[in-house]
């Protein structure tokens, strides 16, 4: 609370100053982008948007980002603060744009980039298969259990998936318990 | 037979790699896990499915992504425009970020006093390991600059570092800081997302956020990452709590050289791959050591 009264009062006296502190919090944003732009796109893939949607999103978030940081508000855990964004915008434009099949094309899309990167046939085949198994279970799991393991994919920590979805750290570590039996059950057919 | 104490749950299991697990039960995970074939066996294969399950989901969306540098320039085009167009620089932003609070008075007066205990602590510069600086040179430093990076404690006793709280260490170390170490260590061309800003010596061992406690460390761009300090950072803080190492030493060790430091305590020449592993290590410790 001191911190933001600190930074809140600096700011509020030197009004003058205010297009230099938009200048620096966007310099603060544009390195925020060069460390999450990937994650956060892959992740908004995940849930079914197109990659051109996608890209919208994510400048949105990072324009929200801004906005944020200028206002002086809570600086802690801006991971969660970045992806739950992203994760209410994109469900948001996958529900405008009735892109429910998106998720499908995505699966097909994957599976199909692999295959060209394999050479041995039936090294392929195996891989493939494999493939479309975990894929297949993921798209089985509950939805909110696909978010918390598609954010843990990339590489969010319990407590920023928790602050991300707006749930408990335990409902975090049930959800992902609960996936990753389900999809080593699958691995080990 | 049936096992005395009852197993571990598969949350439990996960929570403890991140270190998300209340000290009196990461306690009880240490003593358990090593002596229980069943939870250790679970517990890889969580890993190991975890970690399949990530590379397909890398590899597949990375072959969906567009280049970053056209979305970069709309976005810095965009920010221009909601700004004003002023090109002038933020210095006040980026102060008032460095200067909030009592926290940071606070922290340089502790970062004053303890820098200067720890040059007198080191003595003379200390002739770093060469191995490790093998593979430092085309992914960013091993071991950080001692005089960019001494290290930096707060006043703290063992009590407080074995009594769990708040975790202060999650909160984001300022953009403005992070950038500062980048520029400090010659690596502002640097893909920031490959490197972890990280304390030389853990907050959970009485670190402070203060710049002088922090360097740029690849997250795995090398064998010895991010997440290899990580284990060595709960051991030496477990051995604390367990009296098996008094704080000053464990400041002291992982400051002066955390890789050396890694293979003292854990015995071993290449950084150990599993939570499981950190604990066979643990228990197998000549008792010289404990």
């Amino acid at each position: 609370m001191a911190e933001s009264t600190v930074r809140v009062s600096l700011i509020g006296t030197v009004e003058a100053a205010l297009p230099a502190v938009s200048q620096g919090v966007a310099e603060e944003v544009v390195t925020l982008f060069d460390q999450f732009r990937d994650r956060v796109l892959r992740y908004v893939l995940s849930l079914g948007v197109g990659v051109s949607d996608g890209e919208d999103i994510v400048q949105e978030v990072f324009l929200s980002l801004f906005r944020h940081m200028r206002l002086g508000k809570p600086r802690d855990n801006l991971p969660g603060w970045i992806f739950r964004v992203a994760h209410n915008l994109a469900l948001k434009q996958r529900s405008r744009r009735q892109r429910q099949d998106a998720r499908t094309e995505w699966d097909a899309r994957a599976v199909e980039n692999h295959l060209a990167q394999v050479a041995n046939p039936e090294e392929q085949l195996a891989d493939v298969q494999r493939r479309k198994q975990v894929l297949a279970a993921v798209r089985a799991l509950p939805e909110q259990d696909q978010w918390c393991l598609h954010m843990r994919a990339e590489g969010l920590r319990y407590r920023e998936i928790a602050e991300a979805l707006g749930m408990s750290l335990g409902a975090v570590s049930n959800s992902l318990a609960r996936s990753l039996e389900r999809l080593a059950r699958v691995s080990a057919r | 037979m049936p096992h005395k104490t009852p197993h571990l749950t598969d949350e439990e299991l996960l929570l403890t790699t991140d270190r998300e697990i209340s000290a009196r039960r990461a306690d009880y995970v240490r003593t358990h896990l090593p002596n229980c074939p069943e939870c250790s066996a679970r517990m890889e294969r969580i890993n190991a499915t975890a970690a399949q399950f990530f590379a397909i989901h890398h590899e597949e969306l990375n072959a969906e992504l567009p280049p970053a540098a056209t979305s970069r320039a709309r976005l810095k085009a965009e920010l221009e425009a909601l700004d004003g167009g002023s090109g002038l620089r933020s210095w006040l932003d980026r102060t008032s970020h460095l200067l909030a609070g009592p926290r940071w008075a606070y922290a340089l007066g502790a970062v004053l006093i303890v820098a200067l205990g720890l040059w007198l602590l080191f003595g003379e510069p200390r002739v770093r390991d060469s191995r490790d600086f093998a593979t430092a040179s085309d992914s960013g430093p091993l071991l950080p600059e001692p005089r960019l990076t001494p290290g930096a404690t707060r006043p703290i006793d063992v009590r407080q570092v074995c009594t769990p709280g708040p975790p202060d260490q999650m909160a984001t170390i300022p953009v403005a800081v992070r950038q500062q170490v980048f520029h400090e260590y010659g690596m502002d061309q640097s893909q920031p997302r490959e490197y972890e800003v990280d304390h030389l010596i853990t907050p959970e061992l009485g670190g402070t956020d203060d710049i002088h406690n922090l360097w740029p460390e690849p997250y795995s761009s090398t064998e010895w990452n991010a997440y290899v300090k990580d284990q060595l950072e709960d051991h030496l803080r477990q051995m604390v709590c367990d009296g098996k190492l008094d704080l000053p030493t464990a400041q002291r060790d992982i400051a002066t050289n955390w890789i050396s430091a890694y293979r003292r305590y854990f015995h071993t020449d290449k950084p150990l791959t599993s939570v499981s592993s950190l604990i066979w290590a643990e228990d197998r410790k000549p008792a010289a050591m404990r």
